[in-house]
């Protein structure tokens, strides 16, 4: 069970990686892979499967998450 | 409708043509420009980076959303990507409808909620090296 993870701008340059697989425990969601890959909670946005998601929004396996940065549109 | 993201410059001309048609009397458009302060400090360029798969899905939303509200006949975004120049368009938007209180009111509903919610960042470049708009550093734990 794995998911593939994006990063984006800042989240990226702070990741040190633009994307990676993860192996996924049962119950996770976005916000619990946020704090388990980067350490810490930070003021972020989740899309999963290119859709924006919650972030107690559960995970399956082969989902694609992305950690979304706040935007910066127009 | 229109949604294209680009890393050339803008061809304004190309969304005003998209929307212009011979039920619209009205067509509004929007270029969102490279200005060159930011928060009283000169700016040299912007990088803009664009999630493309979530952005059309989100700008496409957020049509619909308007849509909702108003009877407008079409609409073109056309977005950019990559290094932008000081006056350069880093977005362009356009309205056609059949009156002007649709168009413009649409228009601005897209651009206030594409701020907040289209997954676009910008590096501002400056004299004094370069940061994320929007974000403050933090110190991982």
């Amino acid at each position: 069970m794995t998911v593939r993870i994006l990063y984006f701008a800042a989240l990226r340059d702070e990741a040190g990686r633009a994307q990676e697989e993860c192996e996924l425990e049962a119950g996770d969601t976005p916000a619990r892979l946020a704090q388990r890959l980067l350490g810490f909670n930070r003021n972020v946005f989740y899309a999963v499967n290119d859709e924006m998601a919650t972030a107690d929004h559960l995970l399956k396996d082969g989902d694609t998450v992305a950690f979304v940065p706040p935007m910066a549109g127009g | 409708m229109l949604i294209e993201i680009t890393t050339e410059a803008i061809d304004v001309q190309r969304a005003l043509d998209h929307v212009r048609h011979p039920a619209c009397g009205a067509v509004t458009l929007f270029e969102g420009n490279i200005r060159n302060t930011n928060e009283g400090e000169p700016v040299q360029a912007l990088e803009y980076e664009v999630y493309e798969s979530l952005f059309h899905n989100v700008v496409r939303q957020i049509i619909d959303e308007a849509r909702e509200r108003w009877a407008f006949h079409d609409v073109a975004v056309i977005q950019r990507s990559g290094l932008l120049a000081i006056g350069d368009c880093g977005i362009a938007i356009a309205i056609g409808s059949g009156h002007r209180r649709e168009a413009l009111e649409a228009l601005e509903y897209l651009i206030e909620e594409f701020k907040v919610r289209a997954p676009v960042w910008k590096r501002e470049l400056t004299a004094q090296g370069q940061r994320w708009l929007n974000w403050e550093p933090q110190v991982r734990r």
